[in-house]
């Protein structure tokens, strides 16, 4: 065979290749659930390069929403999905389900897929409820740094409120001095400065107490631009912190009862290390305003030619009663941030530059157009017209799933065995030959997958069997057609190679109809259809692969130059 | 050198008229045990409705009369309930065939069990519930797919074989799926999502199969029959593939086997909807595909 090293490289490249991008999803199948969870939950971006399990075989919940837009105009039907989508989102994301997967179908259906939830009744309620979409004052850096240092006093063990005047004080100080840092440093955000103050606060606590978790809370919260952020794999803690009821009642008895903690919605990437951060927004709990005040809203350019010229913006028009109230709230508050709030999410905190009245206002600052179209989507959602309804739900629970995937896997194991036990007492050497063909076969379709962080599903199983019969038979024909050659007395050499040949037609042909087939249901084929079309394309590609070229290499380097063949 | 079939010469297509017969006769039997039966046994995937799988802490098998009655109060129709597994009786699926739109059913029907049987906890392994709409779209997507999908085929085979073999291609697949559809008609299995996708594998699975013998026909009498007759040829050609179509048959029943055997419930309906195909799409073959062609050859020979 000519260049027969080019091929072998080839091969080993293939091989290779494959083994290198099954690795992260044989790595993360080996650890434990517990530890799956914490990454699905805290580095979903680390899931992207993995083979999922589909909902069938994991469990899981899988909702189609439609919106009833009988009752809307053309226009408002327009971008009702948008809206309803927006909503939806941020509701998922508050439930801290693992790797949410949402699309929208058509112009009115929204598929949303939870893997591995456990509670599939809350989830169903959080989904569903109306939206609420609110206006609230952020408090000042100096009640927000009060409020940290509190918590952290509860939080450490020290309750007296001798403690908590000091941390308050102390707080206060730092707080200032953290003002003048960042105005040095035009609103930088040197986040070791500013959080060096926090250590003694708690520390003297801290060395009393052998069970603190001494700095536990601030160490968490950390500063960026001047605003505090947290890094999303610890906001699950902050959470639980902040639930904790001698923090809300330590909370009471400093005055600071009627704020809350919410977060913001943007991930905000930190330069020096991979994880993303979140805001967290210190807010007045009573809304100044209703989302239902809002008329309409728009993302558009600035055309003013002042210092904002040419940038994004959103403009908003609110009704009478809403115009009304936004004129006191900006006339009492100015140069205060309003937070637009979407069921306690703060979408965006801008700061009110100055009173404005007549129903129409325009948030300004450094967005990109995208973002002033999703920041004005999100003001629109408030007024969500139209009822959102479940039409289909799909619930595996974790435990029959779970049953699902361990006999399958049993059953997969037993049936590969079978077959090489077969082809190696059947065919031989030249069995061994088509077992390799057939794994490298399955490698390459689960690596393509995984490489696209595609998903496995019971139809995608299908797909599998049906490949693994079809490269069975693409080298059983060949060998059927050597054993012929052989039997009609020609040299193993000749007969290998008029083997291929004479069984290359059939082997084409079969094949590419399956493949024709394969494209015209990835074209027509919905859910499951396209599923299985998806791995029967990749795998008959795959398979001409291995069975032409790969299986032919092996079997022409093994046995050309000997007398007789092991088929 | 093991090899199970050495130079037959089996006259596979003596045996046609029977097994076409055969054939015809069982298709018969599947569509008046489908009538008898009141229709094909569609889950909720196709025909809308609710479907719960649910497993309670203690048996439940004296109340499923109250379960009945219970979800049958609630305006959504009677609900069929099965009990699943062998050994405890303590899991029911229940199936309510209405789906109103808007309405809560899955909640209503946790709310019942939660009454009518206080005291016996239960964990809701599988919910399935799917609005009337849907259900006729997945229905309708799928025969779509599978129209465009015979027209690439008969297109393919018909360049590069010759329309007759495409004819003859394209039927025995219908004969496959209509006796796999039977088989679960006459035992009322359920015809799932997953059901569309091993359909379609058995297409694949009945097709290769076919190709691979056309192929082999095709080359037989490149140069003309030569004095032999179409059937010799035909004969002759399936009985040169046997040792290859049993064993490519039977390494694909090794999985499907197992799956059946060891699979969870809801692979199954899946690894027998298989089963029943591989082994039917090998019989179409000799029995129905090539037969098809031979009664082609006769009226407007294919080859001379």
């Amino acid at each position: 065979m000519k260049n027969a090293g080019l091929r072998f490289g080839i091969v080993i490249a293939v091989l290779a290749l494959t083994v290198w991008l099954l690795v992260p999803s044989i790595q993360f199948y080996a650890l434990s659930e517990a530890e799956q969870e914490n990454i699905r939950r805290d580095t979903p971006h680390k899931l992207k390069r993995i083979l999922n399990l589909g909902l069938d075989l994991q469990g899981g919940m899988r909702l189609v929403l439609e919106i009833d837009g009988s009752k809307l105009d053309d226009d408002a039907r327009k971008d009702a999905i948008d809206r309803a989508y927006a909503i939806i989102e941020n509701r998922i994301n508050q439930l801290g389900v693992a790797e949410p997967i949402l699309q929208k179908q058509g112009r009115d259906r929204i598929i949303v897929e939870l893997p591995g939830i456990k509670d599939e009744k809350v989830a169903k309620e959080v989904i569903g409820k109306t939206a609420q979409l609110e206006f609230n004052l952020v408090r000042d850096d100096a009640d927000r740094e009060r409020a940290l240092a509190i918590i952290e006093a509860t939080v450490s063990g020290g309750k007296s409120p001798d403690d908590e005047a000091k941390s308050a004080e102390a707080a206060e100080a730092k707080d200032q001095a953290n003002q003048e840092l960042a105005d040095k440093l035009f609103g930088g955000s040197d986040t070791t400065a500013a959080d060096s103050g926090s250590a003694p606060a708690g520390g003297d606590d801290a060395l009393n107490d052998p069970f603190s978790a001494a700095g536990t809370f601030r160490s968490l919260i950390e500063m960026m631009g001047g605003m505090t952020v947290v890094k999303n794999e610890s906001r699950a803690r902050v959470n639980e912190i902040l639930r904790r009821d001698d923090v809300r009642r330590a909370l009471d008895r400093a005055g600071l009862g009627g704020n809350s903690f919410l977060w913001g919605y943007e991930d905000l990437p930190a330069s020096n290390s991979s994880s993303t951060y979140k805001y967290l927004y210190y807010v007045k709990s009573a809304p100044e305003m209703k989302g239902d005040v809002i008329k309409n809203a728009m993302a558009t350019i600035d055309q003013s030619g002042g210092m904002n010229a040419g940038r994004a913006k959103v403009d908003f028009e609110l009704n009478a009663a809403g115009a009304r109230s936004f004129t006191r709230v900006t006339s009492h508050n100015l140069h205060k941030q309003l937070s637009i709030v979407l069921d306690s999410t703060v979408y965006s905190a801008p700061r009110i530059q100055s009173r404005i009245s007549g129903g129409r206002a325009e948030i300004t600052g450094s967005f990109t157009m995208e973002e002033a179209k999703a920041l004005s989507i999100i003001l629109r959602a408030g007024a969500l017209p139209a009822p959102v309804n479940i039409i289909e739900e799909r619930t595996v629970g974790p435990s029959l799933g779970q049953d699902a995937i361990e006999k399958g896997i049993l059953a997969m194991l037993i049936g590969t065995a079978l077959i090489i036990v077969f082809m190696i007492i059947y065919y031989q050497i030249s069995g061994i030959i088509v077992l390799f063909a057939l794994f490298l076969n399955m490698l390459i379709v689960l690596a393509t997958m995984a490489a696209f962080g595609a998903t496995l599903t019971l139809p995608g199983i299908a797909g599998l069997i049906l490949l693994i019969s079809m490269g069975t038979d693409a080298n059983v024909l060949i060998f059927e057609r050597i054993r012929e050659e052989l039997a009609q007395g020609r040299t193993v050499r000749s007969a290998i190679e008029q083997g291929y040949q004479n069984a290359l037609s059939a082997i084409l042909d079969a094949n590419l109809t399956s493949i024709v087939v394969g494209f015209i249901l990835m074209w027509k084929g919905t859910g499951p259809i396209r599923g299985f079309a998806v791995i029967l394309v990749i795998g008959i590609t795959a398979s001409l692969f291995t069975a032409l070229f790969v299986s032919k290499l092996l079997m022409t380097s093994t046995f050309q130059k000997r007398a007789k063949i092991s088929i | 050198m093991l090899q199970i079939f050495k130079n037959t010469k089996y006259d596979f297509l003596g045996y046609s008229k029977l097994a076409i017969g055969l054939s015809l006769a069982f298709i018969g039997a599947s569509i008046i045990m489908l009538i008898l039966n009141g229709g094909f046994n569609m889950s909720v995937d196709f025909a809308g409705g609710t479907t719960m799988q649910i497993k309670f802490d203690q048996p439940v098998r004296d109340q499923l009369p109250a379960i009945r009655a219970g979800i049958g109060d609630q305006g959504f129709g009677q609900p069929e309930i099965k009990t699943i597994g062998l050994a405890d009786n303590n899991e029911i699926q229940i199936t309510v065939r209405t789906q109103p739109e808007g309405v809560d059913v899955e909640g209503a029907i946790r709310s019942v069990l939660g009454s009518a049987l206080a005291g016996n906890n239960f964990t809701v392994l599988r919910v399935e519930s799917v609005g009337p709409k849907i259900g006729g779209e997945l229905t309708r997507d799928a025969v779509i797919a599978s129209i465009f999908a015979l027209l690439a085929i008969l297109l393919y085979v018909s360049i590069r074989f010759k329309p007759s073999f495409a004819v003859a291609s394209v039927i025995p697949l219908f004969h496959d799926v209509l006796i796999t559809l039977g088989i679960f008609a006459i035992f009322r299995l359920e015809l799932t999502l997953p059901f569309v996708a091993a359909v379609l594998t058995i297409i694949g699975y009945s097709l290769n199969d076919t190709i691979v013998v056309f192929d082999r026909l095709r080359e037989n009498s490149k140069n003309g029959l030569r004095g032999r007759t179409f059937r010799e040829v035909a004969n002759g050609s399936i009985n040169q593939t046997l040792s290859r179509t049993i064993i490519t048959t039977v390494t694909s029943l090794f999985s499907l086997v197992a799956l059946y055997v060891l699979g969870s419930d809801a692979i199954k309906d899946f690894a027998l909807a298989l089963t029943i195909g591989v082994v039917v799409g090998t019989y179409s073959t000799p029995f129905i595909a090539v037969p098809i062609l031979e009664w082609w050859h006769k009226k407007w020979p294919i080859v001379k």
